[in-house]
């Protein structure tokens, strides 16, 4: 699979929490921190409703 | 202080309702005197009647069913713990079902008048002024209820005994208001209207040491906080042509953040993306993990409510 650049649009209400977590030594930057949502984040399991 | 000092004592008979005023660290003691009967009950700020117990906060924090340990929260923007549940014997209470009422005896019975909670709690407060609408969502004790695996919320019989108490510590000035709930037709009460006894008492400085901390917060606004804190006095709703909204945050534009991802971030992304919901939208998708990413690290308690430490 090909990767791919993904503009993730943002409030400042929703950009001020994540730059909290990135002040909170979550990550080094912005990027770094959805990077890192997506490499901890857990896939759904089979047969889950994607709602929940 | 290390024993309980009684200060009132009374007997709620049937289809009756008690105003009563208890100031911060007292005790209303609410006792069955035979069983088995459902007791309604409001509660507001002795100073402020506009702030008042509110259901559905308390059930975002406490769930279906409050009982000992936990709060009674005032509605926003106020939000505050209004009383304390210090004691329940029984433990079976309720803030999914409304009062019972009038409307309900006509339309479903096809009484004329029948003693009903709303009608019962309107004329226990009108002794300190408030009218009918001032009558808010009931706080049930001594009743049963459950929610179906389908949803619906359906009342049972209970098992409450002589003797069995629910005790409520005031953490601000409050006006109390417990009811015999009316409903003699029903289960709520095993078909069946009993007397209640109402008791307050001083809390001891062990009752007041063991009520848990709960927050002090900016956003617990009061009348000093509203841009409107006067209260209407008139019926008619007519719009003010000075009036300009004031929106906190607003606008709210939104900025991109462009993310660059690799092909095995980009995998993962798709394993993850919830296209049922999202579609094609990545960007609604990856929001969508950050923010769920964000809620399971920082957030520390369920709907947003603050942490609640409950008692043994």
């Amino acid at each position: 699979m090909a990767g791919k650049t993904i503009k993730l649009w943002l409030n400042h209400q929703q950009h001020e929490l994540l730059e909290r977590a990135v002040a909170d030594g979550a990550a080094p930057s912005l990027e770094a921190l959805v990077k890192r949502a997506i490499a901890e984040s857990q896939p759904l399991p089979a047969g889950q409703p994607e709602v929940k | 202080m290390s024993e309980r000092q009684p200060v009132f004592e009374w007997i709620m008979q049937p289809g009756t309702g008690k105003a009563l005023e208890l100031r911060k660290g007292q005790i209303l003691r609410i006792e069955q005197v035979l069983g088995a009967q459902c007791v309604d009950f409001n509660c507001f700020n002795l100073h402020d009647y506009k702030e008042f117990m509110h259901c559905g906060r308390t059930r975002t924090v406490h769930g279906f069913n409050p009982s000992k340990g936990t709060f009674l929260w005032s509605a926003p923007p106020r939000e505050r713990a209004m009383m304390y549940i210090a004691e329940d014997t029984y433990g079976r209470n309720d803030v999914l079902f409304p009062r019972c009422s009038a409307y309900l005896y006509e339309s479903a019975y096809g009484y004329h008048t029948h003693t009903n909670c709303h009608d019962i709690q309107s004329e226990a407060q009108r002794e300190y002024g408030l009218t009918p609408d001032d009558v808010h969502d009931s706080f049930n004790m001594f009743m049963c209820t459950e929610v179906t695996l389908e949803g619906s919320a359906t009342i049972t019989r209970q098992q409450s005994r002589k003797g069995d108490h629910i005790d409520l510590i005031a953490l601000m000035d409050v006006l109390a208001v417990p009811n015999v709930c009316g409903a003699d037709v029903m289960r709520t009460s095993n078909f069946g209207l009993k007397p209640i006894r109402l008791q307050i008492f001083e809390a001891t400085d062990e009752e007041m040491a063991a009520v848990p901390a709960t927050p002090t917060l900016r956003s617990q606004r009061t009348p000093k906080d509203f841009v409107n804190s006067q209260i209407k006095a008139t019926r008619e709703l007519v719009a003010d042509e000075s009036y300009v909204p004031q929106f906190a945050n607003t606008p709210l534009p939104e900025t991109p953040l462009e993310i660059e991802l690799d092909a095995e971030e980009t995998a993962r992304f798709e394993a993850l993306a919830r296209r049922s919901i999202y579609g094609d939208d990545d960007d609604s998708a990856l929001r969508d993990i950050v923010f769920s990413w964000w809620e399971n690290r920082y957030l520390s308690s369920a709907s947003g409510a603050p942490r609640i430490s409950t008692a043994e």
